[in-house]
């Protein structure tokens, strides 16, 4: 999916916030070194305060390196042509209240250049694209978070960009509004454009990225493409078709007798993003490195939970530690397949000028959404 | 930029602050003429009533022109909104100058239909059924007209130091005739450079200097240069009893035929030394003497009652300006000073001239609106360069500490006059010895006052109640000093300051890096 083209390149890149008296006060990002490549789903992965919303504010040119270096697309983050081919949806909607869904397509639309008639075609069709084609003349102040957040993700495509960066694009979103994003998401990469995404929510990361770095204390704990990271080293998995019982003892004493060991089983040894990610943040804990942001705090305040708390927290402990094997509902609930709602023809129309897409994209994208299906359906017991 | 000012506009619109302005500005030119007490004539009412709404209209527009600059950047950046700006293709510097044009459209929006409700209820009330036909005329020839000024040429009170020692040593020489370069001399000097020549000291501090250039020389020889100063200045401005003095104004001779189908006006005003209050004194004037045109009949002054320390316009008839021969445009005034025992002081700044018919009042209005307007400007370029880099509250209170600064004049020129901040020698009204403090002071006075005056003295309000021509040329040197080279060097501020800006940190009170 992704060329050798380079669009987003750091070096050293560090950022130290600073009070009035120019003391440091936190060190957000501590000489971090990263590319993205064209075309890349690039997921930036982190508990809050690693780093995750740093980076982005650094490589959109709305906070400065104290250390360091960021190109995009070969130019400073700050290059007003560069610019031109970036789209931004920030963590929250940071739109005017007062503009209604038209105008604020609209004003962004303008400070592109795009002539008054463009930006109109385009504001229609991405205005229905989000779903909020019968919110158009409500005031943006009126909307509720999740439409605030389709609105926010209209005016990030209205230049067709080449580099997308999503920051928790799917917060405030229900959960069909999950799906459609993750969807755009793999849809704009097919059409070989970039998006950085960066997210808490594991399952975004794993559902549509091909690298992903996960960050902790301002630095860089992991990075690789999603099935580097998710790989388990210290097992092999065969994938045969069905064997019979007697080929299954033949391969097992063939293995038996070459590794020496009996402790080799039938089962599917994959490690999923969420434990990866909960071990390297548990690995960097115990090595005390420093964080900014927020450290798990495993108590609950003693004021919040009095004894009845205490025992409710308890059950309710008890229940998420609770063996997978365990159902905890009578009947798991009928999953829908999730049905694709982005109108490729729409967004194609969005983007005449964009690079054609790979050969090898379309399989990908049918692999990551079944991927996805599968992960839903394990989930909900389907 | 354009689309960030529309966007501004819009802002302001949408939060109904441009309806809030309206209704004050409606209760502005509306409410102040049903308050204003005049003196009882129609003239004084008008002037009263015009003075009273633009100044109201000014403060007001003043202060929504800070609010917003101050607003209208500092929110969008506390609120994140300025991120979303930003990241698109577009310079910090056009989205500060968008800002301030959408500020500036505001301000128009709110100023057309004030000026036109001004313009036309003046007017209306001009046109009164209650006023008789005299009040009308006085106030269509003296208020509701563009009047323009014909001042005596600048005086030159300058010392060359070199030319008022030759000269001296050439008085002291007391001789009864002069070589052609004596004469010359004689001819080039200034009114301080013959008064130094009676101080035998100067040319000796001014060899000494030369020898010796020590402080001490240095300052002695300006301060009997200031003193020449002061005294050839007061020579011409103050007329004892039994002396006179004759003001020459020269007006364009192409116009002259055009001026004399009006009444034109001598303007004056004068100070007689009065102890407490301005009192009335009586004064003789004579208009025309050695020309064609005289007023009263040769030989005789018009003899006139008028209060000091006040400005006043005397029309003189129709067709009172020479129209014929070397003289045409020439209007010689003489003053003659027959009080037995007080001097009648003409100061130069409010001296004498002659005010003609130029233009009507709307254009006056106008030129005098569009002043205003660059006020407004240089205002919200303040407003916009402390919301640059400063919380919207800080960002407030630092643009009205620097418009208090630029309106209290007064005190900055008393440190001036008083030569600094401390300590001031009650007898002399002067300080000893002077401190590095009343030297920073001193500085910081002079630099303020400037500015002060490049900003302020433009002010219209007082020429368009009297009636007088605010000139095309003033207009655009108001353009030049307010919004080129004042606004000029805010908006460099700002638009850097801007430039500089993390519009991501944190919080507000972590640096930049």
């Amino acid at each position: 999916m992704s060329s050798n083209e380079t669009v987003i390149s750091a070096q050293g890149l560090t950022k130290v916030f600073k009070d009035f008296w120019g003391r440091a006060k936190a060190h957000a990002v501590d000489g971090i070194d990263f590319e993205v490549r064209r075309g890349e789903v690039f997921g930036l992965l982190g508990p809050n305060g690693s780093g995750k919303s740093t980076i982005v504010k650094m490589l959109l040119g709305l906070l400065y390196p104290t250390r360091g270096r960021i190109t995009v697309f070969d130019h400073s983050p700050r290059h007003v042509q560069t610019k031109a081919r970036i789209g931004y949806l920030p963590e929250e909607s940071y739109l005017y209240r007062y503009l209604n869904s038209d105008e604020t397509i609209d004003f962004f639309g303008s400070l592109f250049h795009i002539d008054s008639k463009e930006r109109r075609d385009r504001a229609d069709q991405l205005i229905k694209m989000v779903g909020l084609g019968n919110a158009r003349r409500r005031h943006v102040g009126e909307f509720s978070k999740g439409m605030q957040r389709r609105i926010g993700l209209a005016q990030a495509l209205i230049n067709d960009p080449d580099l997308i960066v999503l920051d928790e694009p799917t917060s405030g979103l229900d959960p069909i509004g999950c799906r459609e994003i993750k969807d755009l998401i793999l849809t704009l990469a097919e059409r070989g454009k970039t998006v950085i995404l960066s997210s808490h929510l594991l399952a975004d990361v794993e559902d549509v990225c091909d690298r992903a770095m996960i960050l902790y204390g301002g630095r860089v704990q992991a990075m690789g493409t999603m099935s580097e990271l998710l790989a388990n080293q210290n097992a092999t998995r065969i994938t045969a078709p069905t064997l019979s019982r007697e080929t299954m003892d033949k391969v097992l004493t063939l293995i038996r007798d070459d590794t020496g060991s009996d402790e080799v089983r039938v089962d599917n040894p994959t490690q999923n993003l969420e434990s990866l990610f909960l071990n390297i943040v548990e690995q960097a804990r115990q090595k005390e490195e420093d964080t900014s942001g927020a450290t798990s705090g495993n108590l609950v305040a003693e004021f919040l939970r009095g004894d009845a708390a205490g025992e409710r927290t308890d059950r309710v402990l008890d229940h998420l530690t609770r063996a997978d094997d365990e159902p905890t509902l009578g009947q798991a609930p009928e999953v829908t397949k999730p049905t694709k709602t982005v109108d490729d023809d729409k967004l194609a129309g969005l983007a005449k000028a964009a690079p054609a897409p790979q050969a090898d994209v379309a399989p990908k994208k049918e692999e990551n959404l079944d991927k996805a299906n599968e992960k839903l359906g394990g989930l909900l017991g389907d | 930029m354009w689309p960030i000012a529309k966007q501004t506009l819009k802002a302001a619109i949408r939060y109904r602050f441009v309806v809030a302005m309206a209704v004050a500005l409606l209760v502005i030119v509306f409410g102040i003429p049903l308050l204003v007490k005049s003196d009882g004539t129609a003239k004084g009412t008008v002037q009263l009533v015009l003075t009273y709404t633009l100044g109201s209209t000014t403060a007001l527009l003043g202060i929504a022109s800070l609010w917003m600059g101050c607003g209208t950047l500092a929110r969008e950046i506390e609120d994140n909104v300025m991120q979303m700006v930003a990241v698109k293709p577009v310079t910090r510097l056009q989205v500060w100058l968008g800002k301030w044009l959408g500020i500036m459209l505001l301000n128009a929006t709110l100023m057309v239909p004030t000026g036109l409700a001004i313009f036309f209820l003046i007017n209306a009330r001009a046109d009164s059924p209650e006023l008789n036909e005299f009040e009308k005329a006085k106030l269509q020839n003296e208020v509701l007209v563009s009047r323009s000024s014909v001042r005596e040429p600048v005086r030159d009170f300058s010392i060359l130091r070199q030319r008022a020692y030759r000269y001296a040593l050439l008085v002291a020489e007391a001789k009864t005739s002069y070589t052609e370069a004596e004469q010359a001399l004689r001819m080039s000097v200034t009114g301080p450079e013959h008064i130094l020549s009676f101080r035998k000291d100067y040319t000796r501090l001014v060899e000494q200097s030369e020898s010796d250039p020590s402080a001490e020389i240095l300052a002695k020889l300006q301060e009997l240069e200031r003193d020449a100063v002061r005294i050839s200045k007061a020579s011409y401005e103050i007329i004892l009893p039994g002396q006179s003095q004759v003001w020459e104004f020269q007006i364009d001779p192409g116009i002259v035929d055009e001026i004399n189908q009006k009444p034109i006006y001598l303007r004056f005003k004068f100070n007689a030394d009065d102890e407490y209050d301005p009192k009335s004194h009586t004064l003789w004037f004579s208009i025309g003497e050695g020309t064609s045109k005289r007023w009263p009949p040769e030989g005789t002054f018009k003899e006139m009652r008028r209060g000091s320390s006040a400005f006043h316009e005397e029309q003189l008839p129709v067709g009172i300006v020479p129209d014929k021969g070397e003289q045409k445009g020439l209007v010689r005034v003489h003053f003659m000073n027959r009080n037995s025992e007080r001097p009648i002081i003409f100061l130069m700044e409010d001296g004498p001239m002659i005010l003609y018919h130029d233009g009507g009042f709307g254009m006056n209005l106008f030129r005098g609106l569009l002043i205003i307007y660059f006020w407004l400007g240089l205002i919200s370029a303040i407003g916009l360069m402390a919301s640059s880099f400063l919380s919207f509250p800080v960002a407030t209170f630092m643009s009205l500490g620097i418009l208090l600064i630029s309106a209290s004049t007064g005190t900055l020129e008393q440190i001036i006059d008083e030569g600094g901040i401390t300590g001031v020698n009650h007898e002399t009204g002067r300080k000893d010895e002077s401190s590095m403090l009343d030297a920073a002071a001193i500085f910081f006075a002079k630099g303020a006052v400037k500015i002060t005056t490049a900003i302020w003295g433009y002010s219209p309000v007082d020429s368009l109640s009297d009636g007088r021509t605010i000139t095309w040329a003033t207009l655009f040197w108001a353009f030049f000093a307010i919004i080129v080279v004042m606004g000029g060097m805010v908006m460099a501020l700002g638009a850097y300051m801007f430039h500089r800006k993390e519009l991501a940190l944190p919080n507000p009170t972590a640096s930049m890096n």
